[in-house]
């Protein structure tokens, strides 16, 4: 709608109704993505992490850490074969966490695919209990990692987290 | 003075109306309050995943940047302090997921979908809406963008300016430029008829 305060960003009633018509496209969120988040926030609440430390003690750590990474990432780059991912890592962004088990629910649901190393919790069925046996593996460490994704020469190989604490995502963090 | 609700909070239910404003709910999560961090992400689920199907074009795009969405937000509590409407907080980093989303799936579009992917031109005469959408296409993501924020979104232009990162000024020329270029553009200027 108009704002009366905005005399400049004012448009015609029907052209507004016309694009809100156009933006009325819906998507179906499945329960089962609503419970799952809201496990994982209880979970991440209850747990009462410290709070961040102030803005200007960590800028000097997060600019030496990041020219660390961008170092690393470079020898990397000439060393690495195809990266090792461990079982778990459905999203293959060598960190298992929470949204591993987002991934095998989605594939599950949407039955794109079938892999018998997703039985997770060993019953000889790839189902809903592995969904739950994998989030449980990924909650259960402090920082919510499990396995260590390796490169061909053995060196350990974990990204930097997609959504940092204090960093809006960018696109550059799936890359 | 207790700051006023939102008047478009939706309800889930069973779940009860939370009548607390987004600042109050994100105080109470940073005290490690989950039911407050349930009452904002019901509150806001619906427009983030409107707007990240707005961006992805894909429901299954969409649903995995609904849910990198809310952890990015989970992610920031303990600590963390809302300064804006926290749909400007959220935008840009739907914007960023759903531009990621599409580089991890190799299929990187610019433009929602429905306002590309349309039918060639028939003889046959079309609806006022599918000329706006038309007409929509062809103006540039910013331009567009701007619209959507400001006529559907009903974000102020402030507001846009900080959830985009830049001046206010710009938000205004490009939403000029936008309603320019819809009223000189035959198939639109109909709605600028006095």
């Amino acid at each position: 709608m108009n704002r009366p305060n905005e005399p400049e960003a004012q448009a015609p009633a029907r052209l507004i109704e016309d694009l809100r018509a156009l933006d009325r496209r819906a998507l179906f969120v499945p329960p089962a993505v609503d419970e799952r988040l809201l496990a994982e926030a209880r979970r991440h609440l209850a747990e009462g992490r410290s709070a961040a430390p102030p803005w200007r003690v960590l800028q000097p750590k997060l600019a030496l850490a990041a020219c660390l990474a961008a170092l690393g990432l470079l020898a990397a780059l000439f060393v690495a074969r195809s990266p090792q991912f461990a079982r778990e890592d459905l999203n293959r962004d060598g960190t298992v966490d929470i949204r591993d088990a987002f991934a095998l629910a989605r594939i599950l649901q949407t039955g794109a695919g079938h892999d018998r190393a997703w039985d997770f919790n060993r019953d000889g069925v790839v189902d809903r209990e592995d969904v739950d046996t994998l989030a449980a593996q990924a909650v259960r460490l402090p920082n919510g990692k499990q396995a260590e994704v390796k490169d061909a020469a053995g060196e350990p190989k974990n990204r930097n987290a997609a959504l940092a604490k204090d960093r809006t995502p960018t696109p550059e963090d799936a890359s | 003075m207790a700051a006023e609700p939102p008047v478009d909070m939706p309800t889930e239910p069973g779940s009860g109306f939370d009548h607390r404003a987004d600042e109050e709910l994100v105080a109470a999560a940073n005290r490690g309050d989950a039911e407050a961090f349930t009452a904002l992400y019901h509150r806001h689920r619906d427009w983030v995943a409107k707007l990240a199907l707005r961006f992805t074009g894909q429901p299954d795009l969409a649903l995995d940047v609904l849910q990198e969405t809310f952890l990015y937000l989970l992610r920031k509590f303990p600590g963390f302090t809302l300064t804006a409407r926290l749909q400007t907080f959220l935008y840009p980093a739907v914007k960023n997921l759903a531009i990621a989303a599409h580089r991890k799936a190799d299929r990187f579009r610019s433009d929602p979908v429905e306002l590309n992917d349309l039918p060639a031109p028939t003889p046959q005469p079309t609806t006022r809406r599918e000329e706006l959408a038309r007409a929509l296409a062809i103006l540039s993501d910013e331009h567009r963008e701007v619209l959507w924020l400001r006529f559907v979104d009903d974000l102020s232009l402030a507001e846009i300016a900080e959830a985009l990162k830049v001046p206010l000024g710009t938000v205004k020329s490009r939403l000029h430029h936008a309603l320019a270029r819809l009223r000189q553009d035959e198939r639109t200027r109909g709605y600028f008829a006095p």
